[in-house]
């Protein structure tokens, strides 16, 4: 691995602007990394060209004597539901794509191209990041493996035969493989820290409302947010400063000012008042993964914090809660991929308009989507509504009042983020069940709208039927208290025993 | 409860999804595999619980009411499949 790319996002920063290295350097040795793991298809479009006038524009701007970002020539990965002016935005689907049967890179596939960038996008080009491609996820982040999406699955680079976890996989595994030292994901149910435990990296979902979601293509807007991955905590810290705050085109997005992140990852941890459910160590997880969060958890005790636990009854029924109100909501989002404004039309076999939009969205969405889509259309029909969407929201509020009771207690709830390590592609797609009970530890954080981070604690011991794989530790804070977040796990991460890396993919 | 293929139909049609005969199969089996699971909810008690219809975010923002550019016509319309005189163009949607 190149050494530039092996700095911490602060470190590389400083070198950039100090003139010590430069922004195309930086851009060709990313490229370059990201040509030698092709095989674990992290991306659907690197944008070459764009980033190296990129980067060739800060450097000028550097040597004409300007002060640059605070993200100066650090290569970042987009995931592919956020909309970029200047590349492709297809979310993993068909149906943004003009010829369903031709592959993702043929000239006239007929990719959808936004009129504009989600403000996130704007932000990170504004503090000087190096956008440097789209990043592989599951269709419409609806999976938890990135095997959903249209186009390729994506690869774990602990085991290639191995998913990396999703939907954000392909935001993960360019950071993991070390192709870009940080990328956007969006978390609706976990999407972010469940694929950052799985490949062994920093991941963090903001509270509900801290970073504006326009641009990014809905799935679920109650829970829909956008979030960081980095190698460690504090270039996630400094990559959500970047990114958080109100944004006049998002009234959901929170007029709270953006907190001091990356300076509270110096604060420690002596008399946090951390709070360990119970309910997160039932429900059949993997004893090593449950003895490695407790060790974790022990580490932040030694530090000085306190730890006790705390009860939350409802966590059970997270699972259930979820899938129907996100797939209710799913299924209304979903609605305008009608063939009329964007991406894909399929004629009717009658000169209608209900019979193009069938088409359309039969052959445009993938076997998971269309799941979601019915699953939620009947949880909202007639007849249906009271037993599962109306029941659904008032146990969201059960769940929610759970964590307002333990945040009276403790200011840190720490879990594990999965019942399992990396498992291998295929082994769930035949069962969505299976897949959806995946994400019963990230679940209910996101029905409360809370903040979340993951974050590497250590690998599983290699056994027989698996090489060691990462193993993230779940912290949750209350709304808007990312602050309190960071400082717990840069604490744990200073403290934390050495992280081997993944081993070199082949091609 | 076991859905029907007349429901998964017409859940479909509601959804506007055209599906073939094995994905009709696929999905009543599916749908009525995760509605099983779903079921659990019954056993929790909601009768004096309010619903979460929204996530209430602190500090709802608010902006000024000034007028600033839209997309253009032509931004607008660039994606689209069939644009006819600067317009979408859809196939017919009222009866004759």
């Amino acid at each position: 691995m190149q050494a530039l790319l092996d700095l911490s996002i602060p470190e590389l920063v400083e070198r950039v602007r100090s003139g010590e290295v430069s922004a195309e350097r930086i851009a060709q040795d990313s490229l370059a990394r990201i040509d030698a793991t092709e095989s674990l298809g992290a991306f659907l479009h690197v944008a070459r060209e764009a980033t190296l006038r990129a980067a060739r524009s800060i450097d000028e701007r550097r040597t004409r004597g300007e002060r640059l970002g605070p993200l100066a020539g650090v290569p970042i990965a987009i995931k592919d539901a956020l909309c970029t002016h200047d590349a492709p935005t297809t979310a993993a689907s068909r149906i943004l794509t003009r010829r369903p049967d031709l592959p993702l890179d043929a000239p006239d596939v007929g990719a959808w191209r936004p009129p504009y960038d989600a403000t996130v996008v704007e932000r990170l080009r504004a503090a000087d990041a190096l956008l440097i491609g789209k990043a592989n996820m599951d269709e419409f982040a609806m999976g938890s493996s990135t095997e959903n999406s249209a186009f390729l699955p994506a690869k774990n680079p602990w085991d290639p035969t191995r998913t990396p976890g999703g939907s954000s996989g392909g935001s993960a595994v360019s950071v993991a493989s070390g192709s870009v030292l940080g990328s956007l994901g969006s978390d609706t149910g976990g999407s972010i820290r469940q694929p950052a435990a799985l490949c062994g990296v920093v991941g963090v979902k903001p509270s509900y409302g801290r970073v504006s979601r326009f641009g990014l293509l809905a799935f679920a807007s109650s829970l829909d947010q956008v979030g960081p991955f980095a190698r460690d905590v504090r270039g996630a810290a400094r990559l959500l400063e970047v990114i958080a705050g109100p944004d006049p085109k998002d009234s959901t997005c929170s007029a709270l000012p953006v907190g001091a992140y990356e300076k509270a990852c110096a604060r420690g941890v002596r008399g946090l008042r951390i709070g360990v459910p119970k309910q997160y160590f039932e429900a059949g997880i993997e004893p090593e993964l449950a003895d490695a969060t407790r060790s974790a958890i022990e580490v932040l005790a030694k530090l000085g914090a306190e730890v006790r636990d705390v009860d939350m009854p409802h966590s059970k029924y997270g699972v259930s809660t979820y899938y129907i109100i996100a797939m209710a909501e799913a299924s209304t989002n979903l609605s305008r991929y009608d063939g009329v404004r964007f991406g894909l039309r399929v004629d009717g076999d009658k000169p209608e308009i209900h019979s193009m939009y069938s088409r359309t969205r039969g052959r445009g969405f993938g076997t998971e989507v269309k799941r979601r889509i019915m699953l939620g259309t009947y949880a909202l029909s007639a007849g249906y509504y009271d037993a599962y969407y109306s029941k659904a929201q008032k146990v969201r509020t059960l769940i929610t009042r759970d964590f307002e009771r333990a945040f009276q207690d403790v200011d840190v709830l720490a879990a594990p983020i999965s019942p399992f390590p990396a498992f291998r592609l295929g082994d769930k797609v035949a069962d969505p069940l299976a897949m959806y009970l995946a994400d019963i530890y990230t679940l209910p954080a996101s029905l409360a709208g809370v903040a979340g981070l993951s974050v590497p604690i250590g690998v599983t011991r290699a056994r027989s039927d698996r090489p060691p794989l990462p193993v993230g530790l779940q912290l949750m804070a209350a709304a808007n208290a990312e602050e309190t977040l960071f400082a717990a796990a840069a604490a744990y991460e200073a403290n934390r025993p050495v992280l081997p890396r993944p081993p070199e993919p082949g091609r | 409860m076991a859905l029907s293929t007349p429901e998964v139909l017409h859940i479909a049609r509601l959804a506007n999804l055209a599906l073939s005969p094995s994905e009709v199969t696929q999905l009543t089996n599916d749908l009525t595999a995760i509605l099983a699971h779903i079921d659990e909810l019954g056993e929790v008690d909601t009768s004096d619980v309010p619903a979460t219809t929204h996530v209430a975010v602190l500090a709802m923002p608010l902006r000024p009411d000034v007028h600033v550019p839209g997309l253009s016509e032509e931004a607008a319309t660039g994606g689209a499949a069939r644009v006819v005189g600067g317009a979408f163009a859809v196939p017919r949607f009222v009866e004759e």
